[in-house]
C-alpha cells in the first residue's frame, strides 16, 4: 500500500500528455470544479460525521467517568481511567493475548495465502475448483464458522475423533477450548482457516500485475524456481504485500467475534482480547469512560504498529 | 466447478480488453505453465488443503439433514438415513429466519451499492484533480479512516446513532459503507490511473459534461474494479457480527449472524437443529458465490492493486 499512497494515483503519472490547460476554458472549468466537489463532498462529510467525530468523542470520553445509562452527567476525571487500566491484570492479559495472536496469525496467514496463491495461479488441472473451495470459508460468516468449530473442538468433537482415528487411538486430543494452553492456538487455527482464502485472492490479484515477459525472459535464462520467486515475484508484489500486511494486522489486533462466540475470554482470561475487554466493560459493566480508555490505548497500538510497518516496508522498497 | 468455466473465463479475459492495449498485460500464469507438468506433490498439497475445507462443510450438511436421534449417535461422518428436514423446520421457526435474512439482504445490498457509488465518485474527483491541494489532501484524509477500526469508535458510535435515530439496520448500512470507503477509494484511484485521459478528452471535445463523462464513460470502464469493491463490501457486510450486534437496538431487526449467535444456546444438544440453522445462514452466500465465482475471481484479479 505504501507505494500506492506515495505515487499520485491520477493523471500526472509519467508519460501522460499534458491535459488541456484550465484558464482557456473558463466557463467549463468552473462547472467542472463544482462537479468535482459535488462528487467528493458526500464521502468526506459522511466520513467526518461517522468516523472522525466519534473518534474524537471516544478520546474525550476516555478522560471522564461516563456510564452507558446514568442519571448523573459525566465528569472529567483526568487520567483515572488509565491509572486503573494499567493496574488491571485482565487488560495486560488481553494485550499479551492479542500480541500472541497477531504475531502468529499475520505471518502464518499471509505466508500460507501466498503459497496457495502461487500454487493456484499455476494452470494445474482443477485450478478453478481449488480457488472456489479455498474461498468457501471466506463467504461463511465468522459467527457460523465459530459455532461450527465450537462443535469440532469439543472433547468428543470432530477434531479429536480424527486425531484418535489417525493415531489408532494412541493420542487423545485435548479439550481444546477449555484448556488454557490450547485455547489460543485453537482460535488461531480457526481464524487462519477462515481468513486465508481472502488473502489468497488478494495475492492472486497482485500476481496478475507482474508482466508475463519478465517470466519469459527468466525462462530463457534458465533460472531456478526459487530465483524466479525471489527476483521477479517477490519484488513485483511489493504494493500487494504492504496492503495485505496492514489489513491482516489490523484485523488480528481487532480480534473479537471468535472470542465472543466461542470462549468469552476464558478459560482464565487465556483468550481475552483488548477489544473484548472494551466491549465487556462498555456493555456488561456499562462503564463507557473506562471502555473508551481501552479503545484509546487500542487505537494508539494500531497506529504505532501501522507506522512501524510502513517504515519497514519503505526501507526495503 | 469443472474446467469448463475456466476455459470460458480465459476466453473472456482474452477478448475483454480496455480500449488501450498497454493497460492490459497477458496474465503471467499463461506463460509460467509452459512445460510445467503438474507434479504429484503439488496436487497432494492442494487436495489436503481442500479437504480441510470440505470435511467441515460435509459434516454440516449431513448433520443438518439427520434426525435428532441420528445426530447424537456419535458418528459425525455417516450419511443421514433417512433424510429429515425437521431440523430446518425447527430452526426456521426458532430463529425467525425470514426476518433476519431479509434484514441481512437489505443491509448488504445497501452497503454494496453505497460503497461502489460513493467510492467511485470520490475517487474519480480525486484522481482527475490530483493537481489541486484540496483533492490531494482529501485523499489522505479518506485513507486515514483505514487506521481507525470500528472497535475504537464503537462506544460513541452507539450514542451517536441512537441520537440520530439510526440505531437500526439503516445506521448499520451507513456504518458498513463508512468502514469500507477507505479501502475502496484506494482500489478505485489505483485503477483510474490505468484509464487513459485521452478517452475523456475526446468525450469532452464532443461536449460531454463532467457528470456525463463519469456516468457514460468512466463508470462502465470501472466495472471490474466496482465488482471487486462490491465483493469486498458484500463479504464485510454480510459476515459482520460486531457492528450490528452493538448498533441495532431492536433484536427483531438483527442481521443473520447476530441472530445465529443469540439463538445458539437454545439449540442445546439438538445438533440437527443447530447445524440446519448454520447451513441456512451459510447457504445463501455460498450459493450466490458458486454461481458467480467466475466473475468474483475475474473481478478481483482484474481489479488488481497496481504498484
Amino acid at each position: 500500500m505504501t507505494s500506492t499512497i506515495e505515487r499520485p494515483p491520477a493523471a500526472p503519472a509519467a508519460g501522460r500528455p499534458a491535459r488541456p490547460s484550465r484558464p482557456k476554458r473558463d466557463r467549463t472549468s468552473k462547472t467542472e470544479n463544482l462537479a468535482g466537489l459535488a462528487m467528493l463532498t458526500p464521502a468526506v462529510l459522511l466520513l467526518a460525521l461517522f468516523i472522525f467525530v466519534p473518534a474524537i468523542l471516544a478520546f474525550g470520553l476516555a478522560f471522564t467517568n461516563a456510564r452507558l445509562i446514568s442519571p448523573y452527567p459525566a465528569t472529567f476525571v483526568g487520567l483515572d481511567n488509565f491509572v486503573r487500566l494499567f493496574a488491571d491484570a485482565a487488560f495486560f492479559r488481553a494485550l499479551i493475548n492479542v500480541g500472541y495472536f497477531a504475531l502468529v496469525v499475520v505471518p502464518l496467514q499471509a505466508g500460507l495465502a501466498l503459497v496457495m496463491a502461487i500454487l493456484v495461479n499455476k494452470k494445474v488441472r482443477g485450478t478453478t475448483f481449488f480457488r472456489t473451495v479455498y474461498f468457501l470459508p471466506v463467504v461463511t460468516s465468522m459467527v457460523v464458522v465459530s459455532l461450527l468449530w465450537l462443535f469440532m473442538y469439543r472433547q468428543d468433537g470432530l477434531i479429536n475423533v480424527i486425531i484418535d482415528r489417525v493415531t489408532f487411538g494412541l493420542v487423545t486430543g485435548p479439550d481444546w477450548l477449555n484448556d488454557t494452553t490450547t485455547s489460543m492456538p485453537a482460535i488461531i487455527l480457526m481464524s487462519v482457516w477462515q481468513g486465508v482464502g481472502f488473502h489468497m485472492i488478494i495475492w492472486l490479484s497482485g500476481l496478475q500485475t507482474i508482466p508475463a515477459d519478465l517470466y519469459e525472459a527468466a525462462d530463457l535464462d534458465g533460472v531456478s524456481p526459487w530465483q524466479r520467486f525471489r527476483y521477479i515475484t517477490w519484488p513485483g508484489l511489493s504494493a500487494t504485500r504492504s496492503l495485505i500486511l496492514v489489513t491482516i494486522t489490523i484485523q488480528a489486533l481487532s480480534l473479537f467475534t471468535q472470542i465472543s462466540v466461542m470462549t468469552q475470554g476464558g478459560p482464565l482470561n487465556s483468550t481475552t482480547t483488548v477489544v473484548y475487554e472494551a466491549v465487556e466493560s462498555g456493555f456488561a459493566q456499562q462503564e463507557t469512560g473506562y471502555a473508551s480508555a481501552i479503545s484509546l490505548v487500542f487505537f494508539v497500538i494500531v497506529l504505532l504498529i501501522s507506522v512501524v510497518q510502513r517504515f519497514l516496508s519503505r526501507e526495503k522498497a | 466447478m469443472s474446467t469448463q468455466p475456466a476455459l470460458i473465463a480465459e476466453g473472456i479475459e482474452a477478448t475483454a480488453t480496455l480500449e488501450d492495449g498497454k493497460a492490459r498485460r497477458r496474465p503471467a500464469s499463461a506463460v509460467r505453465s509452459r512445460g510445467n507438468k503438474p507434479s504429484m506433490s503439488l496436487m497432494i498439497v492442494l487436495l489436503l488443503c481442500a479437504i480441510t475445507v470440505v470435511v467441515p462443510l460435509y459434516v454440516t450438511v449431513s448433520m443438518a439433514f439427520k434426525t435428532q436421534a441420528q445426530a447424537v449417535d456419535g458418528n459425525a461422518f455417516s450419511l443421514p438415513a433417512p433424510f429429515s428436514v425437521d431440523g430446518f423446520v425447527t430452526a426456521w421457526n426458532l430463529t425467525n429466519f425470514p426476518a433476519a435474512f431479509g434484514v441481512s439482504v437489505v443491509v448488504t445490498a445497501g452497503t454494496v451499492i453505497g460503497t461502489v457509488l460513493l467510492g467511485a465518485l470520490a475517487s474519480y474527483a480525486i484522481s482527475r484533480n490530483w493537481d489541486r491541494k484540496l483533492f490531494r489532501y482529501s485523499f489522505f484524509y479518506l485513507l486515514a479512516a483505514m487506521f481507525i477500526p470500528f472497535p475504537v469508535v464503537a462506544l460513541p458510535q452507539i450514542q451517536l446513532t441512537g441520537l440520530l435515530g439510526l440505531d437500526n439496520p439503516v445506521g448499520v448500512t451507513i456504518l458498513h459503507i463508512m468502514f469500507q470507503l477507505s479501502f475502496s477509494i484506494l482500489l478505485f484511484t489505483a485503477f483510474l490511473r490505468s484509464i487513459p485521459s485521452e478517452l475523456e478528452e475526446s468525450a469532452r471535445l464532443d461536449g460531454a459534461t463532467t457528470w456525463q463523462t463519469f456516468w457514460r464513460l468512466i463508470f462502465p470502464l470501472l466495472a471490474p474494479m466496482s465488482a471487486t469493491v462490491g465483493i469486498f463490501a458484500f463479504l464485510a457486510s454480510w459476515n459482520d457480527f460486531m457492528m450490528p450486534s452493538l448498533i441495532t437496538s431492536n433484536p427483531a431487526l438483527q442481521t443473520l449472524p447476530v441472530v445465529q449467535s443469540i439463538f445458539q444456546t437454545q439449540f442445546s444438544n439438538n445438533y440437527n437443529v443447530s447445524f440446519a440453522s448454520y447451513l441456512m445462514a451459510m447457504a445463501p452466500a455460498i450459493i450466490v458465490y458458486l454461481f458467480t465465482q467466475r466473475w468474483v475471481m475475474e473481478g478481483v484479479t482484474q481489479g488488481a492493486v497496481k504498484g
